[in-house]
């Protein structure tokens, strides 16, 4: 069977409930989002089970997922390495923004301490999760965009990853830049490797 | 069929990448009404990329083809690339559900980044 026919097995079973097909798709993707893990949380001075614990998280979501009839469209090896990617980052950046809590909950906690005293003080305020993104969060999040966008180079793919981010179908894309369904497919491909050459260094 | 590619799954992102801007040039013949054929761009580029410059080649071709009056066969694409017919065994069998799909599918296929 071929590695794409292998992958499509690997869905079917999942959807049925088999989650024998977990391993395998752990052999096959594992290395490669732990690479993308450690891409993602490299600010981060996280230590190695981090990278492994959100890869391992984004194969047991979608594992989860596809048992419970989520991803009706997934048929393939791409698509599914492109849901696994995206599952991928979100975990990192879950994590890369739960850090930052911690981070800001551990010195508050200390300081809490030494003002347990002072009937002033709302306590633990920080403790609560953000609705929106810090600002700190938002502009790094800007800046890799910016980043993305520009190692793409090329005015057409930069076009069509826009307009994929503002959430068109690859047929309003083909409508809006006057191409072929088929070319739009073509270049989101060439930006999914742009991109994952930049993510994965 | 991506298994039966020299190349495993994909080709390198610089080989897909000249496959991209030769495609772009086919599809501007296309536009421009010059019926390029897909046949005259295999050259330009490393025989062991080829069959993956033919099918994105194909895909386009198709695209632009779906609305003539006579709908393209596998027959038709089986005697214009029989050197190629190896690279797929459904081509091989003459059933060729990768051109058939890609006809059905254009505009129905999804992805995301």
């Amino acid at each position: 069977m071929s590695s794409s026919g292998s992958v499509t097995a690997w869905i079917g079973k999942l959807r049925a409930g088999d989650r024998s097909a977990a391993e395998p798709l752990l052999r096959c993707y594992f290395e490669r989002l732990v690479k993308l893990a450690r891409a993602k949380l490299r600010r981060l001075p996280t230590a190695m089970a981090d990278e492994e614990d959100v890869a391992l998280g984004a194969l047991d979501s979608f594992c989860r997922g596809a048992g419970q009839g989520r991803f009706p469209h997934l048929s393939d090896r791409d698509d599914l390495w492109r849901l696994l990617l995206v599952i991928t980052e979100r975990k990192a950046t879950r994590l890369i923004r739960n850090e930052g809590r911690i981070k800001r909950g551990g010195a508050k906690v200390r300081h809490e301490g030494s003002r347990a005293n002072d009937s002033t003080h709302t306590p633990g305020l920080d403790h609560v999760p953000a609705a929106t993104p810090t600002p700190e969060l938002a502009a790094q999040f800007a800046e890799e965009c910016r980043r993305l966008l520009q190692a793409l180079e090329d005015g057409t793919l930069r076009a069509v990853a826009l307009a994929k981010m503002d959430g068109c179908t690859n047929t309003e894309i083909a409508d809006r830049l006057k191409r072929s369904v088929p070319t739009i497919e073509r270049k989101l491909h060439c930006i999914r490797l742009i991109w994952e050459k930049e993510l994965i260094p | 069929m991506s298994s039966t590619l020299p190349y495993g799954d994909w080709p390198p992102a610089s080989v897909v990448q000249k496959i991209d801007s030769i495609c772009d040039r086919f599809e501007a013949e296309w536009q421009a009404r010059i019926g390029p054929r897909a046949e005259d761009y295999l050259a330009q580029i490393a025989e062991r990329a080829r069959p993956e410059l033919l099918r994105q080649l194909l895909r386009v071709e198709l695209y632009y083809r779906r609305t003539e009056p006579e709908c393209p066969t596998p027959e038709e694409y089986e005697q214009r690339f029989p050197q190629h017919s190896h690279h797929s065994p459904s081509l091989r069998r003459g059933e060729c559900p990768w051109i058939g799909r890609d006809v059905i599918s254009i505009g129905s296929s999804e992805s995301s980044l």
